[in-house]
């Protein structure tokens, strides 16, 4: 018996030594399905190229933060890694020292001549370039035409007009209907983008949040009018919807729901949900809201080199094939986002690679957006779905807080985060 | 050579004594995997998970500052983890009575021979094997959402629809009856338990006068009071820990009415870093759940007898 | 008829009257200007008429059957008894099994008449959802080899439980030793351990061991080398109880060693609740979706719990009846090895609990 169990223990430190030892590279990243195909097929090729074998890792979007963080966390992250813009920022360890390599130091391999300086700067944390950004994105409107067209109106070019689509709506259509459809961090963003055409400052600079509680109340109430005037369905009737996330939810695809606001990098699996016969179109921003050109752009994601990954240089000769190299910009082209490398995205345009629709719309959030982000916006604390932002919204919609008492909540717990 | 009695007795005595001996260290060697198992596997992560209760062991920063006990203190006065243990308790409280009794009735009525019996109880067990799996999850919203089948019925019945995953007491109530929905484990068990109990009590009693309920109250019960004790505890231990589903269905939502202590525990670690907190609020539903643990055997000699003496389950 | 029965069966006789007229109410239509608007109670009764209606004939029926049921001979009763057993067990077993029969069925349907309709029949049969639950995902992944992978490490942990948990069981069960008792009382305290304390220091000692993501499922396999699953220890001591001890004597004056009576004596008379720990463990590790979540990373190596929750993400849009396929085609195995080992299973349920 004990000769068995020692046999037994040594055979499985044999095998987890072996497993430990294997070569190549791994590879992890989230999207949908289309992105994941894509991505294979580049890697594929990078593997036909250099010779390098690579293993990849992927899933969807929910649940993936949590099983990053851990990975991240006990440093067992993998080589290269698809990384969300705010974990550049929270995946550090308890000397400061972030967890993922300084890519300054393979510059002589990644052409970081190819990205815009304040692209990079946006990755860059305490000197050091921790990631290297994929594709600049930002919120906007986008519509299903059929269903505003059924109720006899144009898409909305102005707020005054959003507003007023509510009632119609309900009248014409149905009590079901709504003409925008907003989960809580849709709200939080939207009410950020209203508050920034109104005043025009950053959101949060230095750690400091820049609006008062009663700026921040407006904007609450911005968003209450909103769903008073019938324009969006109450959290309630959302979560009653059973569905994960807008695009899986049977509403959305069926046009009941007729708008949405979300990045530019990722609204094309929204229209790809809708189902036959609907019309996906890209809106336009409310110039009706105040004097300035509101909103954000934020780096989408970015690819980073774990610390511990053992072989960092093969790891950097991934990342720039993938980026940077005509190939790898072939295949992988707008699968998250306009790219931000000059040459990846020269090549699209050129053999028109880039999907229309992502490109309209982010040339629009381009052209538009002038203000910036700051890091802790996307905080776990705050964005979770146990998050404050959720707590905010969501007391709003079902009547725990009013208005001034919800512009509290969101301002105490972000400054309990900024100030951590 | 003579086996004299006196030597085939002494023989005798030393084979016990060696036996004896044998005995002592043969059976400790038969459970030293289990012992070297325990101690990897459960000792050290118990311990260690006490340990990290007393720090802010965070995620990514490692420890380590003992706060003593700060993450305790948190764990009954921040409003979010008080929630919880509201939450936990309603919810055990509500699923385990209502799950034992449906077991109970519904063996009880099962308990008598009548063709299909096996037919009728398969059917009934079905649910408790699918057990807390995602697939019965993904059915259960399927089923409440607010154009799903329950409200459909609900409509044929004249009823306006109940938005289930959104009503902070209904959200609650379908987590309930996910579990109760699966008590053919326990009727099983109250199956064989009733199976067991002589059915001249029963004839005796008819004679002395005594009605059916009479009967079922003064007969029933007390024989089958270990089976109902047994349920009632590791029922409720289970349902103390339920992860699964309130994780899958609801999310922790709508607004925290269906957070589990389970689900904050959790979400404090994975979501929040904060490893130290989450430990403490582990701990927490520990205490609590050998608290009532204890509560339960001690309360056995009042109302379970067992038909030997020496008082174990 | 007591004055209670007398009063349900007028109240019965009210629900049943209100019901007829709220069925026989024309509910207003939209348009007709002219036709005569119902007042407001009528309207409440046209609604609810259903409800009214069903919840009458439920005490009609009652109070009937408890007048009659006072009234007859004993065959009588025991007819009236026994049918009316069979119509609680049908609604209560129609309850218990209708949300399994509709997952079913609506794998067969086509996305738009799942929610539009009750029937468990399809009005239009079509093979789509199971078409679609076929979906390769990356090339990596579909539901077949995520069932493989389920298998890889379910198999190995239900053997190694079975083993270890007997041995452990015979060790506590037949023998004494200094501490035995000590130890048998840790034994039944890690019964009511809660999961969820450990899993945190777990995760980071697997991840120290590198078990995390092995393709040997390592952290979900070695643990029931060590007979951890303290429930089926728990069972096998209290059946291993049973077994009378003079068996044991009886193989040791025949010349086995410890081992050998294990293997020749008990064993054969364990056989049933070995069989059924067997049976539980391979329904509980099936379902393990914690286990899998924490420590199985690439989607290659995803078992079924965790491709069930992937396939809802994955795909763009969200079709029921593809969800509902990949999630029946993911219980399929529990199903059937428990229609075919039903009583092993009850036997072995019963056999940790009740005495005697």
């Amino acid at each position: 018996m004990k000769k068995l169990i020692a046999c037994v223990l040594t055979l499985v430190l044999a095998v987890s030594a072996v497993g430990a030892m294997a070569e190549g590279l791994t590879f992890s990243w989230w999207g949908g399905d289309a992105r994941h195909e894509a991505t294979q097929a580049a890697v594929a090729a990078f593997t036909e190229a250099t010779g390098v074998t690579v293993e990849n890792t992927y899933s969807a979007w929910s649940g993936w933060e949590d099983k990053m963080s851990q990975y991240f966390a006990s440093d067992s992250a993998f080589d290269v890694n698809q990384v969300n813009w705010n974990w550049l920022f929270s995946f550090v360890d308890g000397e400061g020292k972030s967890k993922m390599y300084d890519l300054n130091q393979v510059a002589d391999i990644i052409d970081l001549t190819q990205f815009a300086d304040a692209a990079l700067a946006q990755c860059t944390v305490n000197g050091e370039l921790l990631a290297i950004p994929v594709s600049m994105t930002g919120r906007i409107f986008y519509w299903n035409e059929t269903t505003w067209q059924k109720a006899g109106l144009e898409t909305p070019k102005t707020l005054a007009e959003l507003m007023a689509a509510g009632q119609i709506f309900a009248e014409k259509l149905g009590d079901e209907y709504y003409p925008l459809a907003l989960g809580t961090y849709d709200k939080m963003i939207l009410m950020v983008h209203y508050l920034e055409c109104k005043y025009g400052t950053d959101w949060v600079t230095d750690n400091k949040l820049n609006y008062t509680v009663e700026q921040i109340a407006e904007g609450v109430q911005f968003i209450q009018d909103l769903e008073d005037a019938h324009v969006i369905p109450s959290a309630e009737t959302l979560i009653g919807d059973g569905a994960d996330s807008l695009d899986k939810n049977p509403k959305w695809m069926d046009g009941v729901y007729a708008g949405i606001w979300e990045w530019d990098s990722s609204a094309s699996k929204f229209g790809a949900a809708l189902s036959d016969g609907q019309n996906f179109v890209v809106g336009e921003y409310f110039t009706d809201i105040g004097e300035f050109q509101g909103g954000f752009t934020k780096v989408s994601l970015a690819l980073c080199i774990a610390n511990s990954a053992a072989d960092k240089q093969t790891a950097a000769q991934l990342i720039e094939f993938l980026l940077n190299s005509d190939e790898g910009a072939r295949l992988m082209n707008s699968q998250r986002g306009i790219p931000l490398s000059a040459k990846a995205n020269a090549l699209c345009q050129t053999e028109g690679l880039l999907d229309p629709m992502v490109a309209e719309a982010n040339g629009k959030v381009i052209a538009w957006c002038k203000n910036g982000l700051d890091p802790q916006f996307e905080a776990a604390a705050l964005k979770n779905s146990d998050g404050v932002y959720a707590d905010a919204f969501d007391g709003l919609s079902y009547g725990d807080y009013d208005v001034e008492e919800a512009a509290e909540v969101l301002v105490e717990g972000i400054n309990e985060v900024l100030g951590a | 050579m003579t086996n004299g009695s006196s030597a085939v007795r002494s023989d005798l005595r030393k084979k016990r004594r060696f036996s004896k001996l044998e005995q002592g260290y043969m059976g400790f060697i038969l459970i030293l995997p289990w012992l070297i198992g325990f101690c990897i596997f459960k000792l050290y992560p118990f311990i260690s998970s006490l340990i990290y209760s007393f720090t802010d062991y965070d995620l990514f920063k490692g420890a380590q500052n003992f706060v003593g006990f700060e993450n305790y203190i948190d764990a009954f006065t921040k409003s979010k983890n008080v929630k919880a243990l509201q939450v936990t308790f309603a919810y055990a409280f509500m699923t385990v009575p209502l799950k034992l009794i449906f077991a109970l009735f519904i063996a009880y009525i099962l308990n008598f021979k009548i063709k299909g019996v096996g037919l009728f109880r398969t059917a009934y067990y079905v649910p408790s094997i699918l057990g807390g799996s995602v697939a019965i999850a993904v059915l259960w919203r399927a089923l409440f959402k607010s154009d799903g089948v329950i409200n459909t019925i609900l409509a044929m019945l004249g009823f306006d629809s109940i938005n289930f995953l959104a009503d902070r007491s209904w959200a609650l109530f379908i987590i309930c009856l996910l579990r109760v929905w699966q008590f053919g484990s326990a009727m099983v068990l109250f199956l064989a338990a009733l199976k067991g109990v002589p059915e001249d009590l029963y004839e005796a009693a008819s004679i002395d006068g005594a009605s059916k309920s009479r009967q079922f109250l003064s007969i029933t019960i007390p024989i089958i009071s270990p089976v109902i004790f047994y349920n009632l505890v590791t029922q409720l231990v289970q349902a103390f820990q339920e992860f699964n589903g309130p994780y899958i269905i609801t999310n922790g939502g709508p607004r925290n009415a269906t957070t589990l202590i389970s689900l904050i525990v959790y979400n404090s670690a994975f979501k929040d870093y904060k490893v130290g907190l989450s430990s403490a609020m582990a701990w927490v539903m520990f205490v609590i759940t050998t608290i009532f643990t204890i509560i339960a055997f001690a309360s056995q000699k009042k109302w379970v007898y067992y038909s030997d003496d020496d008082g174990r389950g | 008829m007591s004055k209670i029965g007398i009063m349900f069966l007028v109240l019965s006789i009210v629900l049943l009257g209100l019901g007829f007229y709220g069925g026989s109410v024309q509910m207003p239509e939209a348009t007709a200007a002219e036709a005569a608007q119902p007042g407001a109670a009528a309207m409440h009764l046209a609604q609810y008429s259903n409800f009214y209606l069903l919840l009458g004939g439920v005490i009609l029926f009652t109070v009937l059957y408890f007048t009659i049921h006072k009234r007859v001979g004993l065959k009588t009763q025991h007819l009236m008894s026994t049918t009316v057993r069979y119509i609680i067990l049908i609604v209560v077993g129609v309850f218990m099994v209708y949300p399994l029969l509709w997952m079913v069925s609506a794998t067969f349907k086509d996305n738009n008449e799942i929610f539009s309709t009750l029937n468990l029949i399809p009005a239009r049969p079509t093979m789509e959802g199971y078409k679609l639950a076929m979906t390769n995902y990356g090339g990596d992944i579909n539901i077949w080899s995520a069932m493989l992978n389920t298998y890889k490490y379910v198999i190995p942990r239900v053997i190694f439980t079975v083993i270890s948990s007997t041995i452990t069981a015979y060790g506590f069960g037949r023998f004494r030793f200094r501490g035995r008792n000590a130890l048998f009382a840790l034994l039944m305290a890690t019964l009511f351990l809660p999961q969820v304390v450990l899993n945190i220091p777990q995760f980071l000692m697997y991840r120290n061991f590198g078990w995390v993501d092995s393709p040997l499922y390592l952290a979900m396999i070695v643990p029931s080398l060590f007979a951890q699953e303290t429930y089926f220890v728990y069972m096998l001591i209290q059946f291993m109880r049973n077994i009378p001890r003079e068996l044991d004597e009886a193989a040791k004056i025949d010349g086995c060693n410890i081992m050998q009576t294990l293997v020749l004596v008990l064993v054969p008379m364990l056989w049933p609740a070995m069989v059924s720990a067997g049976l539980f463990q391979f329904m509980w590790s099936s379902n393990d979706f914690m286990g899998p979540l924490l420590y199985v990373n690439s989607p290659s190596r995803y078992p079924a719990t965790l491709f069930v929750r992937m396939s809802m993400d994955a795909d763009t849009g969200f079709a029921w009846n593809r969800v509902m396929a990949v999630s029946l085609i993911s219980i399929m195995p529990s199903l059937i090895v428990f229609f075919l080992a039903q009583s092993q299973f009850m036997d072995g349920v019963t056999a940790g609990a009740v005495k005697g």
